[in-house]
């Protein structure tokens, strides 16, 4: 296998053992080449702006610093609809998988697999356009049965009200820095309740945590 | 010079993480990873049951079932001559300190390559202490929990009463509340909802912990 038939790729993952490894491994096999190597999705936007060539698929993980990765993937369609994603996460709930493939990732693949599996992730992408799993269709079928596709439904001003959520500030605060007025904060916390089948703010704010829209540095 | 090979156990609870690790290190005939785990309960069973113990412990803190506090503690009473270094994607001050304070040999963060992996290992195995920038930065900071402490902050994320936490820890209700105070006023948080965010985000409650309900179904991360 020559140079130019490696299959050039990005990686956004705040852990740069996880970058390196997967860089070591790829590289080892030669049908695949880490051309940008990115700690958020801030850093994998600028660089893909000036990427030659583009990748043709990139790795992305959900919680990081910056800009996460349902952002940075919003971004990418907007601007790259063409890129291909493998979604790679140490979550494994419905909502990270079902708004990551909502949001056009071409797969998603949970970090308790190993990298053999990513291997072969990045292979079905690149000669079928996706990849599924067990993990990716249980969840799907679980969110078709329940007839609540939660993942798509959250506006993304909900989703800055669940980030507020995960602090000490009350209703009205969070209603002044959303500049919003309390009854709307209230509003959005009775239908988020509502629709993620939760009753109280501190669940709220736990689902925000354990579905990756808080990174561990925005608490 | 020394070409005795140095013996890991390797405790993270992504299965991801452990397998880079191991590849990377297995290409190194100085390495040999000899246990491989997902928490901290696994790990201390198994290295009391190893023999010869390893000479270097690579340990998370984000674990579920015996997060890393506990098993520092475990190490600590039950394996004193184990080296332990932590990798971590936390990066908080308070954690740092808090497992330096507890014995880690070093603390590894996320901008942790897998070179500087390499010679915090060696360095450790063969100077005892591998120093770093976190290390350095959460040096002064002073506040430590106690036991119970940690204990009973492992409890704020769930829907129980401060009396169920009681029973549970087989304290006093006023034990429970003195704890509370007391951790109020150490993390200068005001609410039990700020002292279930600084459990998440110090590792106390790794993912793993928690079980929310939707729909019926119970949802696990």
């Amino acid at each position: 296998m020559t140079d130019q038939a490696a299959i050039p790729i990005a990686i956004a993952d705040d852990h740069a053992v996880v970058r390196d490894s997967i860089s070591n491994m790829l590289s080892g096999q030669g049908r695949f080449k880490v051309i940008i190597k990115a700690a958020n999705g801030k850093d994998l936007v600028a660089r893909l702006a000036t990427a030659n060539p583009m990748p043709e698929i990139c790795i992305l993980d959900i919680q990081m610093p910056e800009m996460n990765g349902y952002e940075t993937m919003e971004y990418i369609k907007e601007h790259w609809p063409n890129l291909k994603v493998l979604a790679l996460s140490m979550l494994e709930d419905e909502f990270a998988i079902i708004r990551m493939l909502k949001l056009g990732a071409s797969g998603y693949l949970s970090k308790a697999s190993d990298l053999d599996e990513l291997q072969k992730a990045l292979l079905f992408i690149h000669e079928r356009g996706y990849y599924s799993s067990e993990l990716i269709a249980s969840n799907y079928f679980r969110s078709i049965k329940h007839n609540k596709p939660v993942a798509g439904n959250i506006t993304d001003r909900q989703m800055e009200f669940l980030k507020y959520c995960c602090t000490e500030l009350s209703m009205k605060e969070i209603a002044d820095r959303m500049s919003i007025s309390t009854s709307t904060a209230l509003s959005y916390r009775n239908a988020l309740c509502d629709k993620l089948g939760l009753t109280t703010r501190q669940g709220l704010a736990i689902y925000a945590i354990k579905s990756g829209i808080v990174s561990f540095e925005d608490l | 010079m020394n070409k005795r090979t140095i013996k890991i156990a390797l405790a993270n609870s992504q299965l991801f993480i452990r397998d880079s690790i191991s590849r990377t290190l297995m290409t190194d005939p100085r390495f040999e990873i000899c246990i491989n785990v997902a928490n901290g309960e696994e790990l201390v069973r198994e290295i009391s049951a190893a023999s010869p113990h390893p000479d270097i412990c690579l340990l998370d803190v984000q674990m579920p079932r015996m997060n890393g506090y506990e098993t520092m503690i475990s190490i600590r009473d039950k394996l004193p001559a184990l080296k332990v270094i932590v990798l971590s994607q936390l990066e908080d001050e308070f954690v740092v300190r808090s497992m330096v304070a507890l014995g880690a040999k070093s603390y590894l963060g996320k901008e942790c390559t897998m070179g500087e992996l390499h010679k915090a290992l060696i360095c450790v195995y063969e100077q005892d202490y591998y120093q770093t920038e976190l290390m350095a930065r959460a040096k002064d900071k002073p506040w430590c929990l106690d036991e119970q402490e940690y204990t009973y902050l492992k409890y704020c994320h769930t829907e129980m009463t401060a009396t169920e936490i009681a029973g549970k820890m087989n304290v006093s209700p006023d034990a429970i509340k003195c704890y509370r105070n007391s951790l109020f006023e150490k993390l200068k948080v005001r609410t039990r909802q700020g002292l279930a965010i600084f459990a998440y985000k110090t590792g106390i409650i790794a993912p793993g912990d928690v079980k929310q309900a939707r729909s019926g179904c119970s949802l696990s991360i």
